[in-house]
């Protein structure tokens, strides 16, 4: 009979995963590239030119515009992206990533967070890929709009 | 006159299913569709050469991954673009990380312009 994983490993091992995510953002001083910021640039750099408005990002990040729209402005401000009016509508803005903001991803923190992954053998690591899958899969956790919300301030 | 790529496309919505397929075939495409896991899983059973596939992520209230493990199991390393318009439970960003772990090379939101699609099998089909 399976028995029932204990609790308090468990919570060992959240907090170690908690631990593990938080430090890889070297800093969390407000001068710093914040987590939504970094996921904003991650986007701008896969993305093709017509879906780099405030208002598609917003929707694949699960967010209201408002939050996008002040990380956005804080990355312009850092000159890390820039703005341009569209040609056929100038009420909206499509999104550029600057040079300084391709250079800036090359020190993205998940490279640094990938570098450790790698360094356990690969069965560890297709584990540890299955089960952040199943994770996110599963217990549905990602979407949670006001916790999201707030952390996106 | 050599044969045309061969693309499945799943897609559980018709109506979407009908323009891409449409599209894709008036591209010079050939297309295997299904709308379904087990459909599509039984047409890669199927068809020995599946050049390409497109899939839709999230097909009603299950995900591709059968399917995209189905193709892997296959030792054809068949590309794999997929496709979603998001879930109620999870956001875009989780989605595209999942089909990225699950094997797929291109993730395109949807609504999405034929252009970015041709771009992306294009792409797929010659990396």
């Amino acid at each position: 009979m399976e028995q029932d994983v204990d609790d308090k490993k468990l919570i060992a091992s959240i907090i170690l995963l908690e631990r593990f995510v938080r430090d890889i953002y070297p800093s969390r001083k407000s001068s710093a590239i914040q987590p939504l910021q970094w996921s904003i640039l991650r986007y701008l750099a896969r993305m093709p030119a017509d879906r780099r408005e405030v208002r598609f990002i917003a929707k694949f990040l699960g967010l209201t515009r408002a939050p996008v729209t002040r990380a956005v402005a804080k990355l312009e401000s850092r000159t890390l992206v820039c703005q341009r009016s569209n040609a056929d509508d100038a009420r909206t803005k499509t999104i550029y990533l600057t040079a300084s903001g391709k250079t800036a991803l090359e020190y993205d923190p998940v490279i640094d967070a990938v570098a450790r992954v790698r360094t356990l053998p690969v069965d560890t690591q297709r584990e540890f890929i299955n089960s952040v899958r199943s994770i996110a899969l599963e217990t549905g956790g990602t979407n949670n709009d006001q916790s999201k919300e707030d952390i996106a301030r | 006159m050599t044969n045309p790529k061969r693309i499945l496309l799943v897609e559980d919505d018709a109506a979407v299913r009908d323009i891409i397929k449409e599209f894709l075939t008036s591209q010079g495409f050939g297309v295997i569709e299904a709308g379904n896991v087990d459909t599509a899983i039984a047409a890669i059973s199927a068809h020995a050469s599946i050049d390409l596939a497109v899939i839709d992520f999230w097909l009603e209230d299950t995900t591709a991954i059968p399917i995209m493990d189905a193709l892997a199991s296959q030792g054809t390393r068949t590309p794999v673009i997929a496709i979603s318009g998001g879930n109620e439970t999870i956001d875009m960003e989780a989605i595209q990380a999942i089909s990225d772990i699950s094997g797929a090379v291109t993730f395109l939101q949807k609504p999405f312009a034929k252009e970015a699609l041709i771009d992306a099998v294009t792409a797929a089909l010659h990396a």
